[in-house]
């Protein structure tokens, strides 16, 4: 990109700080993930809770905001800032971490992070749960070759 | 490519006026300030479900960002189509997966097709509109950590071109890829249900998917932006900033009578940027 032709079309707008205000509010979280033997080891309602304060943490760390001010019930993950390349490093970040395959496009289209974290604490238990047979999920189970 | 129409599009008040065969309209939409957004921008045009999304962000700026970029579509389109704001007739073009009606946006206007792109991030929206297929994206630049954590998603030849690159580079590099894959990927119709690693988007030409034109847009010093098309033949490319006045209450836009100007022509090792006019 030509970076003449970058600022040049900015020259005659006079709000280049108030845009600025979009690149400021950078807050740094510090995520500590949880241990995969520990939610193998609890039940589903503590797994779940284990899960969701890791989620939140990483949600606020891509987000760059406060993981108190995160709503994982009731607003859509793009209702929450997640666009297409913070999904991509949530997906990433969450892979690396949990060790299971989370699609993208359906994280991006989750209703809610909730629906992510039931997701996710299905699949990371010992019990049966749908979530790791049926298609169309947002997470799966690791295969052998696609990790 | 209009797919099947959905509803039944009430007839229009004016002419239309849609851009001619291979020319390419674009245009770049800033969303007001944050002190005075709330007031100015004309919501009323908008549905009840783009009010409710609106309203649904949880950063203030995100929701000012979406109603602008909607405000602006809604009044480009009605003006290009020759009808009011909230009477633009909106449809979902067939999912090239399964043929159901939640494919790519389209307006029911198929003879000839008016096809456009929205996609907005971080106070910037950018809108392309065209009779042919098209794909547009704009994204904020990158952090480093994001360029570090995302980049072995992508394709190897891609993943290539970053690692020779390092830190400003890298990201204003990162961000144009990004673009250019996420355009093409809402060209083709499957979004990011497309492995973002299946397709070569980087800086040669000569790589990319044939077929297609790919052309770096500029987006200012904090954006990067590109758009595909459908067509190996470049473009007439008319990039325009759209006023933020026309977002307004008593607003209008202009299509202007700027001349397209020609795309930047390609050289194989890299895509130049198609230039830009102040909109009227």
């Amino acid at each position: 990109m030509d970076q003449t032709t970058k600022t040049w079309i900015f020259d005659d707008l006079d709000d280049l700080d108030d845009i600025d205000y979009e690149f400021e509010q950078d807050h740094e979280v510090e995520v500590v993930p949880p241990s995969l033997s520990r939610l193998a080891a609890s039940d589903l309602a503590e797994r779940t809770r284990l899960i969701d304060e890791y989620v939140r943490a990483e949600l606020a760390r891509v987000l760059r905001v406060d993981p108190h001010s995160i709503d994982t019930v009731g607003r859509p993950m793009n209702s929450l800032g997640i666009g297409s390349i913070s999904g991509l490093e949530l997906q990433r970040r969450m892979e690396a971490v949990l060790h299971v395959d989370v699609n993208l496009n359906m994280l991006l289209r989750a209703n809610s992070a909730a629906e992510l974290v039931d997701c996710l604490a299905g699949q990371l238990g010992p019990e049966d749960s749908p979530h790791k047979h049926a298609r169309g999920h947002v997470v799966s189970h690791d295969l052998p070759g696609t990790a | 490519m209009s797919g099947d129409v959905l509803v039944r599009a009430a007839p229009a008040t004016k002419a239309a006026r849609l851009p001619r065969p291979g020319e390419l309209d674009v245009w770049l939409v800033r969303r007001p300030r944050l002190d005075s957004a709330a007031e100015r921008l004309e919501l009323t045009e908008l549905s009840d479900a783009e009010r409710r999304r609106t309203a649904s962000f949880v950063r203030p700026t995100d929701g000012i960002t979406y109603a602008s970029a909607h405000v602006a579509l809604r009044r480009l389109l009605g003006a290009y189509l020759g009808r009011p704001p909230q009477d633009v007739p909106f449809v979902r073009e067939p999912c090239p997966g399964c043929a159901e009606p939640h494919g790519r946006p389209a307006v029911a206007h198929p003879d000839p097709p008016l096809h456009f792109s929205l996609a907005h991030s971080h106070g910037m929206a950018a809108i392309a509109v065209s009779t042919t297929v098209i794909g547009i994206d704009v994204e904020r630049l990158p952090r480093d950590e994001t360029v570090e954590v995302c980049t072995p998603a992508l394709h190897p030849g891609e993943r290539q071109e970053l690692e020779d690159l390092a830190g400003d580079n890298r990201r204003e590099a990162f961000g144009q890829m990004w673009t250019r894959k996420e355009a093409f990927l809402k060209a083709l119709g499957t979004g990011l249900s497309r492995d973002p690693g299946q397709d070569y988007l980087g800086a040669d030409v000569r790589r990319r998917p044939d077929g297609w034109t790919l052309l770096d847009l500029p987006a200012g010093p904090r954006h990067n932006a590109a758009v595909a098309v459908l067509g190996t033949e470049a473009p007439k490319v008319g990039v325009r900033w759209l006023p933020v006045e026309a977002l307004f209450a008593g607003g209008t836009v202009d299509l202007g009578t700027a001349a397209a100007m020609p795309a930047a022509p390609t050289t194989p090792a890299a895509s130049a940027p198609a230039t830009t006019t102040q909109g009227t």
